[in-house]
């Protein structure tokens, strides 16, 4: 998770890093109790980059301009994200302006720090110069003067500027982050350092052990990916018809093999997450019937193949939410009732609520293969009304239905 | 790696009643459940094994423990083994998954400085069929056999035991690698112990292309004369569009800072270059291990070199 530019000065300010004298915006009327004194610049705080281009960053000199210009950037969505909050800071005359980041990289499973002695916006100069020292030992100081050396650093800044990466690494570490990235690091013409920008990256493993992140990721999670409509689901082609549920990456992956091996047109695929230690049930049996809605508002969807191997109890809640979905949402076409009350005290329930309320029309429900398949038999529910849903065995089997039903489907088109 | 059915093993972190079922079932499998680690409850029994405050003091009472399972949660799983590598155990299977990266990054460091084998994070373990279990995989979806299975998808190992019993044939043994991004043990690192695993005629490397990153792949066979099978899940996917991630830009250019980069075109590419035959998809299977295993018979295999 992406933290805000505010949120990660915060950050930086706990390890030492230098920031700008700033002041958070909730609304436009916050400006007239500033304490920085004019002229200031407004940042909109968004995920996305390029803000300055978008318009998303303006320069103001007195309280008048500071009002039109927060109304104008509040109301300002920069790739699809309306900021929450503005920052507004005292503005800075650099000397020089450099590159620094520590990350970590996922291929050789070590921390990495970057540096480039041109930072700024234009990305090209930027990677130009840049220079990397992988982290291959114990940390230590020298790690970062190698990398002020190699970035041609001289002086004075040698020591500044190592001193400052060394709190990026152990910030890095203390936070379990991805990325602490500074860009720009204003150098002033007396050498002194200014974090004008950054950027910090939390890992999502490690958040739970970190209270003040949690707190953080409760406040951004509005803002998360629900907003796209189709949630979880990684998309394939939207033209497509089978959408497929599994419980394990290689599985869904293995599924998807088998139906384009089938000639079918997969659309999306959703794998049911948790640990194989405690499978999250109870979470499954709240977000499966949203993520159904979601998916059943595809137009082409024909079928949904859902290939699940793994514990009873997983295998039964499955097939209880199905079942249930396709009572509430199978026969009617328009549906307003929710399928699932249970509450769930997140920071995403106003969300999850939206997403409920909102009257849903599926314009023609799918149909539904289920394989099941768990260690011990699990008995098929009694009395089925005429639900649109088949139990299959096998994978094979299951592949060949849905191939079946799906090409029943285009051939009644031709005709 | 020295996995067999007389190792003493230790359990860290098991605490939920339901975890406990996992102990009886690994004693019925014949696994020599030697200590048990719990905080707290050091002085008791759990299912006829002693239990144990410290790793150290287990192995002061237990001496030669050679192998530890760790089921801590994610945030202890790094004490867990560092307390494992201090008391001289030098081979860790990890169950529990999600680990902080960072945590794995100073544990495998910490591993290659003692030369410890650390399996996981994320893995189910290893189960050799009415040999030994070690760890949670589930015996009944596999049947005996001659077939290895090295995965690191748990339900793709459990679907292809299911494809392989259908087609007539059983599992030797069946080692999972682990579900996280960044993993102790590779493909590679596995292969000589199949090699002189004496119930294995053939291995079978199951991997996908959202698994963590390009280590996992292989592209020579090493000094292994048994037949070896690949399927790579994902493959026929029209190439995923990636959802940009915001993250940096600029710091993605020059370090892999996406946790998921791996590729299964050049997966299998590098498989094929080693001469691997690889399955299209998982169907396919069980007629790759049999064609395989014809061969071999006939002495037809050639014996390749590292490459």
């Amino acid at each position: 998770m992406d933290l805000l530019e505010y949120q990660a000065k915060e950050l930086f300010r706990e390890k030492g890093i230098p920031t700008l004298l700033s002041q958070r915006i909730d609304q436009p009327s916050d400006v007239k109790d500033l304490c920085i004194p004019y002229p200031v610049v407004l940042k909109s705080q968004v995920r996305a980059g390029g803000r300055g281009m978008a318009g998303g960053i303006k320069f103001v000199a007195n309280t008048i301009d500071a009002i039109a210009a927060a109304s104008s950037i509040f109301s300002l969505s920069i790739m699809g994200e309306f900021p929450q909050v503005l920052l507004a800071e005292a503005q800075y005359d650099t000397d020089q302006e450099i590159y620094l980041a520590v990350v970590l990289d996922y291929q050789l499973g070590l921390p990495v720090l970057l540096g480039s002695a041109q930072g700024g916006v234009n990305v090209e100069k930027v990677v130009e110069q840049m220079q990397q020292v992988i982290i291959d030992q114990q940390f230590s100081s020298f790690y970062a003067r190698r990398l002020a050396i190699k970035m041609g650093l001289t002086g004075q800044l040698i020591t500044s500027v190592s001193q400052l990466v060394e709190k990026m690494y152990r910030l890095f570490i203390a936070k379990d982050l991805e990325l602490v990235e500074i860009n720009p690091l204003a150098v002033s013409s007396t050498g002194e350092l200014m974090a004008l920008d950054g950027k910090i990256t939390v890992n999502d493993q490690a958040i739970a052990r970190h209270e003040d992140l949690i707190e953080l990721a409760a406040s951004n999670l509005q803002v998360s990916d629900w907003k796209l409509g189709l949630g979880r689901w990684k998309i394939l082609n939207l033209e497509g018809n089978v959408a497929v549920i599994s419980n394990d990456n290689g599985l869904g992956l293995a599924t998807l093999d088998s139906l384009y091996q089938a000639k079918t047109k997969p659309t999306s695929y959703l794998t049911l997450t948790g640990d194989h230690l405690s499978t999250h049930l109870q979470e499954i049996a709240e977000t499966l019937p949203l993520d159904l809605d979601q998916v059943t508002q595809l137009k082409g969807l024909e079928v949904v193949l859902i290939n699940i191997v793994g514990s009873r109890e997983l295998v039964e809640t499955i097939q209880q939410v199905i079942i249930r979905y396709l009572q509430v949402r199978g026969e009617s076409t328009t549906a307003t009732t929710a399928v699932d009350r249970t509450e769930r005290p997140t920071a995403s329930r106003s969300v999850r609520n939206l997403i409920r309320s909102k009257p849903l029309t599926i314009n023609r429900c799918p149909r539904f293969v289920l394989r099941l398949v768990s260690p011990e038999e699990v008995a098929l529910p009694e009395d089925l009304p005429c639900l649109p849903v088949v139990w299959i065995a096998d994978l094979a089997t299951a592949i060949a239905t849905t191939a079946t039903f799906t090409k029943g489907k285009s051939s009644r088109m031709e005709k | 790696m020295n996995l067999t059915a007389t190792n003493k093993v230790l359990i860290q972190g098991i605490s939920e009643l339901s975890e406990h079922n996992y102990l009886a079932q690994m004693q019925a499998y014949g696994t020599n459940l030697a200590a048990i680690v719990t905080p707290g409850q050091g002085g008791t029994t759990l299912g006829g094994v002693p239990v144990f405050d410290l790793v150290e003091q287990a192995v002061t009472a237990i001496h030669n423990i050679d192998i530890t399972l760790i089921f801590s949660p994610a945030h202890a799983v790094l004490d867990a083994a560092l307390e494992a590598i201090d008391g001289g155990i030098r081979q860790i299977i990890i169950i529990t998954g999600g680990i902080p990266p960072l945590d794995i990054v100073r544990l495998l460091r910490k591993a290659r400085a003692t030369a410890t084998i650390v399996i996981g994070p994320g893995s189910l373990g290893m189960f050799m069929s009415d040999r030994l279990l070690l760890g949670i995989q589930n015996p009944h979806f596999f049947s005996p056999g001659g077939v290895a299975i090295v995965s690191c998808s748990s339900g793709l190992t459990h679907e292809i035991a299911l494809t392989l019993t259908q087609a007539g044939l059983g599992v030797s043994l069946s080692l999972d690698l682990g579900r996280d991004n960044i993993l102790g043990t590779d493909f590679y690192q596995c292969l000589e112990f199949l090699q002189a695993d004496p119930g294995t005629e053939v291995i079978l490397l199951l991997d996908h292309s959202n698994s963590g990153n390009n280590n996992l792949c292989l592209d020579s066979r090493r000094e292994i004369d048994k037949p070896i099978i690949a399927y790579v899940a994902g493959h026929l996917l029209p190439g995923e569009k990636q959802v940009p991630e915001i993250g940096s830009l600029i710091a993605s250019q020059f370090a892999s800072t996406v946790a998921t980069t791996s590729n299964a075109k050049l997966k299998i590419n590098n498989l094929k270059k080693a001469k691997i035959p690889v399955a299209d998809y998982p169907q396919q299977i069980p007629d790759l291990i049999k064609k395989a295993l014809l061969l071999r018979k006939a002495g037809a295999i050639e014996p390749t070199t590292a490459g």
